[in-house]
């Protein structure tokens, strides 16, 4: 039995060390399905209440750097530059302000404040990997980043929709700009369901 | 005969050099999985010998219900277990909650001092009000609702990601369906409320050799890996 074992193992160790075509068998299904984004649902968006079409202003905050070691200052622009641009292309064109930057203009806006949505999050994990170790497909390297965030009614305080997202990529390519991109392009998504679109 | 086993393997343990691991690149990881990451948000600072007994707050998800409370359950159960198996504080307990806001406001709020801490000679007698409070913390100190918070490290922890993963896609050995644990550790000394560190520790099962369905090793092995190497780390850093 235990010879049996042994023969399974390094005829596995052979299989996926020693041959090129399962390292390039390896590298396409990795390339294909090496950057997954995981999507955790905090609060849903309830449909029965029409979802957020009843919100005509979004005041998007930056976002909390819980990292503060290790994300850097561009990255974290990036990153609420990134989710403001994406957001212009929400359906239906609720007004999207920024609000809490150097630069935002502060928006005097008619729209009262039970029909204005706050946006704010935090930066959970931010992690580059190893490009290096990725081209060897060697050990834990991925790009991995987390984000955390929440739709609340500027008057009530309500939680409207609330959700966590995060981007991992394991290709050789990847990097911590796509990976953001993604998430970004995703919080557009879960945001575009409220008023009618795709998610 | 079995406790001189005992002593014996206590010895061993305690005189054993510790040596840091490498979560990201190991040969068990590779073989068996369980391989993980250790981002450090804050660095872990003070010193860490001096705290003899630790308290895990219960994991707490970030995440909603895709991180079930089952999975908690057993995420805390194996954080306890295995430092208690590593044997470097004296008493290891998992508690409900811990509000170091709450730690920090009564650590500066008591300014009459202790009950358990002898006056000089030369202070003046204290007052009847300074009596009833001492006898109060005396009594708060016999009941198990408050512990200890003298030497002891709080270390609160958050499911920040987490993914099942999918054993018939693992067998594959294609990096198909690997089950992702990522998880924020926050170090606290429990008298002053400070946050002595931060940590996001993340690991997944996949493994190079033996498909992770069938693999001893899972993500939770990793992350509690990870989390005892960075804590003994500084603890056998601080004691040298």
């Amino acid at each position: 039995m235990r010879i049996q074992l042994l023969a399974v193992l390094a005829s596995t160790m052979l299989f996926n060390a020693c041959s090129w075509q399962t390292y390039v068998g390896s590298r396409v299904v990795r390339h294909i399905t090496g950057a997954p984004t995981r999507f955790h649902s905090i609060v849903p968006i309830v449909p029965s209440k029409a979802g957020l079409q009843q919100y005509r202003v979004i005041e998007v905050q930056p976002l909390d750097n819980l990292l503060p070691g290790l994300l850097p200052e561009k990255t974290e622009s990036y990153i609420n530059d990134q989710i403001f641009k994406d957001m212009q292309y929400l359906k239906s064109r609720p007004k999207v302000i920024r609000t809490g930057v150097i630069g935002a203009v502060e928006d005097e806006t008619d729209i009262p404040p039970d029909r204005t949505l706050v946006f704010e999050g935090y930066v959970d994990d931010y992690d580059a990997g190893y490009a290096g170790l990725r081209l060897a497909e060697l050990g834990f390297n991925h790009v991995a980043v987390t984000i955390r965030f929440q739709l609340r009614n500027k008057q009530s305080g309500e939680i409207v929709a609330a959700a966590s997202i995060t981007s991992q990529d394991d290709r050789a390519t990847g990097s911590t700009k796509s990976a953001i991109n993604k998430i970004a392009n995703r919080i557009k998504r879960f945001i575009n369901s409220g008023y009618g679109g795709d998610q | 005969m079995s406790l001189i086993g005992l002593t014996a393997s206590v010895c061993l343990a305690e005189t054993k050099p510790y040596s840091p691991k490498n979560g990201i690149l190991n040969l068990k990881a590779l073989i068996l999985g369980g391989g993980f990451r250790v981002s450090t948000a804050i660095k872990l600072h003070g010193d860490f010998s001096k705290y003899t007994r630790l308290e895990i707050v219960q994991p707490e998800s970030l995440i909603g219900k895709d991180a079930p409370p089952k999975f908690l359950q057993e995420l805390g159960d194996q954080l306890q277990s295995e430092f208690r198996k590593d044997g470097r504080f004296a008493d290891v307990r998992t508690v409900n909650a811990y509000d170091p806001q709450k730690a920090a406001a009564e650590a500066s709020s008591v300014a009459i001092g202790e009950f358990n801490q002898a006056d000089k000679l030369e202070a003046p007698i204290r007052s009847a009000e300074d009596m009833q409070y001492f006898d109060q913390q005396r009594r708060d100190s016999q009941t198990l609702d408050n512990l200890p918070v003298l030497n002891t490290l709080v270390i609160r922890v958050q499911v920040v990601d987490y993914a099942k993963g999918n054993k018939l896609l693992q067998l594959t050995m294609m990096d198909l369906g690997n089950a992702v644990l990522t998880l924020r550790f926050s170090y606290f000394d429990k008298e002053s409320g400070e946050e002595i560190g931060r940590s996001i520790i993340s690991s997944d099962n996949s493994s190079k050799v033996i498909p992770s369905a069938i693999s001893s090793r899972s993500v939770l092995s990793g992350v509690v890996e990870g989390l005892i190497d960075q804590v003994t780390r500084r603890k056998v850093g601080g004691e040298r």
